[in-house]
């Protein structure tokens, strides 16, 4: 399903003096299928953002186009059906889980949207090693397993109700630097092997660009801009002026340039580009 | 001057030791990085320090005095501790009686108590929001809020128990240059507790920790070294030491471990180009 | 959040309502009770409500803000007053229809029970609303100190309520996010039958139950890691001192008792 937003606003407690704009006229389109990422600093709009994915939010005003339903306007089972098509991983595996036991959680989404749970009982297992778990924990409380585990669990469970989309909030906070890497590995082979579309929401800068195959930029409220990430290279200033990181290799290659005189001819800026691009102006360096 | 003699601990009897006898020392006035992946027991040492946990074996001397009941409340006023959870710390119902509660509980006297408050607040860059609600304060202001409270203590060491963990960048940022400043300006001891290498990186030395035991003792660049090795202990080797080591593949040769892309880049052109 | 249900919410200001010392008030109210139900005639409800808005007036906070605040209570005020009204039959006929008579007495007492009630409230409100939650937790704390001499736990109370009070914005962010995790998850639990949305409350609780648990744990070290070992040794910031103002307020306040006590019958 296309995800499009048409000139959406959304105003917090509107006309109260707590009154506040966190979207101002965003329009933008994520396609079917497709790998994007939405950064910017705290309080840009990107939580706001994402609550409307899941409907949890509705414009102001403007229209949010999910599918073959529109926002706001949609009946009681149509956002039911959004909520079922569109799976939102929140940061915090603790807000969700309740259940005794881990199939009673995973069973959970499935029970609310109506399916059949027969049939579902049957995907348990395969839809636990998709997201890395053993059988094991099925009967174990999901209040027993590790950070990372929780937020497989949860992600299990969002997968059981088979989403198109799948929305993830800072999924690898709290994780370990390894623990990190696997869950990303984890989102990009669903991404490939199911064709799910995935909106990854995060400040992690690094992982935006290694992953996503279009970068939403959000500052106060607006669309700052939509980029590539090979494009987004190009735009150090700009994000370091709306109070974003600059990721590491994108540092490392200016800084490259600057004291080696460089020449950057790559596409992506990864460990091995830079490393192949340092070799060779080193041996070109050397031999001039 | 922190020292783990043989220190053994578990959680509960029958189960496995969380820490296995580790043998430290850390000198006044070094920053010290522990690292390690969730569960290798480093939160757990962290807490040994100041005696929010004892040893079922060996001891944890602060300053030479064993840690006791009889002691505890005398090197807690020495080392002071910094959470992970920004919200879960912050005691009072606004900044000022934030810090406030903990010189509250020494006994300072009610004079002295605001002097000092005003003063740590200012070298945490939050006196303006002396009379703030936490709930209108950002996570990175809350975690200065709580260096704060702790450096109003007057300890002689601070503990950051994943103090960065929860931030995002910004805030992230604004708690290493505070951790920095007041560790050169107060000539504190810095234990900082973490699982980013890049953090580690400013660091005096570095404790790697490994199923409740220590794994490698001695400076970043040693721990930098191990490269991919990294990965066995749960470790993401940094963008720089990758880099390093394609490089030493392609037969470039540096004499040290870099620890920073800047100091890889430097001496790459003091080595190769420099005419 | 409720935005109706304004009682707790502090509106600063630097008003002389403001300025009483947190002590004073928690004793005016006090003293206001006893003198709402030693109120026996009209003049004596006359010059309650006098106190009352004039306390209001010295405030500056806009009164349209106060009845705002009531709009939860009003309902149990007129059916208090109707209650009344219908029942007690003392004294003569005023009206008469569809054969249900009200008495005159019975508009009085009517009329005085919803006025205790009003007043009182307006009061309460006023008090929460010039006062911080922190400055009454230290009045409490103060005015039970006598109550230590039993062994009453005059501090453990007062702490219990500064962390307490600290701690309700954060309960209400934790309980948005983990309605809308739920929500996202297929959970509603604003449709079926009334076990059904019992049931549906499970999943909201349970998650906010065991992160309280959490946080507990979590401020309860991060306490003692900063040497908090009980009451004992312990030294206050907040301290409490009559001013100025105080010493006007008691005078004004014995005037006004002693003219009220006068008016009584």
């Amino acid at each position: 399903m296309d995800i499009i937003f048409e000139n959406v606003n959304y105003t917090y407690q509107p006309n109260t003096p707590f009154s506040h704009q966190a979207l101002k006229d965003i329009s933008l389109e994520i396609k079917s299928g497709s790998f994007v990422a939405v950064v910017g600093h705290t309080g840009s709009g990107k939580s706001t953002l994402l609550q409307h994915l899941n409907a949890l939010l509705q414009p102001t005003s403007g229209r949010l186009v999910l599918g073959n339903v529109e926002l706001p306007g949609a009946h009681h089972e149509q956002i039911k059906s959004i909520r079922q098509r569109v799976g939102l991983l929140f940061q915090y595996p603790e807000h969700q889980l309740f259940e005794e036991t881990v199939k009673k959680e995973l069973l959970f989404g499935p029970k609310n949207f109506g399916f059949d749970l027969k049939q579902v009982e049957t995907e348990l297992n395969d839809s636990l090693q998709e997201v890395g778990l053993e059988e094991s924990v099925l009967d174990r409380s999901p209040f027993e397993l590790s950070g990372g585990q929780m937020k497989r669990v949860a992600l299990a469970s969002m997968l059981l109700a088979k989403p198109q989309v799948l929305v993830l909030d800072e999924p690898t906070a709290g994780l370990d630097p390894l623990g990190q890497k696997k869950m990303m590995q984890l989102f990009k082979s669903l991404h490939e092997n199911k064709q799910h579309t995935v909106v990854l929401v995060t400040h992690n800068m690094d992982d935006a660009m290694r992953y996503a195959e279009k970068v939403i930029v959000l500052n106060q409220g607006t669309v700052e801009c939509v980029k590539s990430p090979s494009e987004l290279i190009h735009e150090r200033d700009r994000l370091k002026a709306i109070g974003l990181d600059v990721p590491e290799p994108v540092e490392f290659v200016e800084y490259m340039k600057a004291r080696l005189g460089v020449l950057w001819e790559e596409e992506d800026i990864n460990e091995q580009t830079i490393s192949r691009t340092l070799v060779k102006h080193l041996k070109g360096g050397a031999t001039s | 001057m922190i020292q783990f003699d043989q220190v053994s601990f578990q959680y509960k009897p029958n189960t496995p030791y969380v820490l296995n006898d580790i043998n430290l020392t850390v000198s006044e006035g070094e920053w010290v990085s522990i690292l390690g992946q969730n569960g290798s027991g480093k939160s757990t040492a962290a807490k040994l320090i100041n005696g929010l946990l004892r040893p079922i074996e060996g001891r944890v001397l602060i300053d030479d005095t064993e840690i006791t009941d009889e002691t505890v409340y005398q090197v807690r006023r020495h080392v002071g501790m910094v959470f992970q959870n920004p919200e879960n710390q912050f005691v009072g119902t606004t900044v000022l009686d934030d810090v406030a509660f903990g010189l509250e509980n020494i006994g300072v006297p009610r004079e002295e108590m605001i002097d000092r408050i005003d003063e740590s607040l200012k070298q945490v860059g939050m006196l303006d929001y002396k009379n703030h609600e936490p709930t209108r304060l950002s996570g990175g202001q809350k975690q200065r809020v709580a260096i704060a409270s702790v450096l109003a203590m007057k300890p002689k060491i601070i503990v950051f128990d994943e103090a960065t963990s929860m931030l995002d960048p910004v805030g992230k940022k604004e708690i290493i240059e505070t951790m920095q400043y007041l560790h050169k300006h107060y000539k504190l001891t810095v234990i900082m507790i973490t699982h980013d290498l890049n953090e580690a990186a400013y660091s005096d030395h570095v404790i790697t920790l490994h199923k409740g035991r220590v794994w490698l003792q001695g400076t970043p660049r040693n721990l930098f070294q191990y490269g991919e090795k990294l990965k066995e202990v749960g470790l993401e080797p940094t963008l720089v030491t990758k880099v390093y080591q394609s490089l030493k593949r392609e037969s470039f040769h540096i004499k040290e471990e870099p620890i920073h892309f800047k100091e890889l880049v430097d001496e790459l052109w003091t080595l190769y180009l420099k005419t | 959040m409720n935005q109706s249900l304004i009682i707790g919410q502090y509106v600063p200001g630097e008003s002389v309502v403001h300025k009483i010392d947190p002590r004073l008030k928690l004793i005016i109210i006090f003293i206001f009770v006893i003198a709402v139900f030693m109120a026996n005639n009209i003049w004596s409800y006359v010059s309650l409500y006098f106190f009352v808005f004039a306390s209001v007036a010295l405030s500056r906070i806009p009164v349209a803000y106060i009845f705002k605040g009531l709009k939860p209570v009003w309902w149990i005020i007129i059916i208090t007053f109707m209650f009344h009204l219908f029942i007690n039959s003392g004294g003569n006929v005023i009206v008469s229809f569809l054969g249900i008579n009200v008495y005159e007495q019975g508009v009085f007492q009517g009329a005085s029970i919803a006025t205790r009630f009003f007043l009182l409230i307006i009061l309460a409100t006023l008090l929460t609303l010039s006062t911080t939650p922190i400055a009454v937790t230290d009045a409490v704390e103060a005015l039970l100190k006598p109550l230590k001499k039993v062994r009453f736990p005059v501090h453990e109370i007062a702490l219990m309520m500064s962390i307490s009070l600290r701690f309700i914005p954060t309960f209400m962010q934790e309980m948005d996010k983990i309605s809308k995790a739920q929500a996202a998850r297929g959970l509603d639990y604003t449709k079926g039958k009334l076990k059904d949305r019992f049931k549906a409350l499970l999943p909201l609780l349970i998650p906010l139950l065991i992160s309280s648990f959490k946080r507990a744990e979590d401020l309860a070290l991060a306490m003692e890691a900063r040497g908090y070992q009980g009451e004992e040794g312990r030294t206050k910031l907040r301290q409490l001192s009559f001013s100025k103002i105080d010493y006007i307020v008691i005078i004004s306040l014995i005037v006004f008792l002693v003219s009220f006590y006068m008016i009584r019958v």
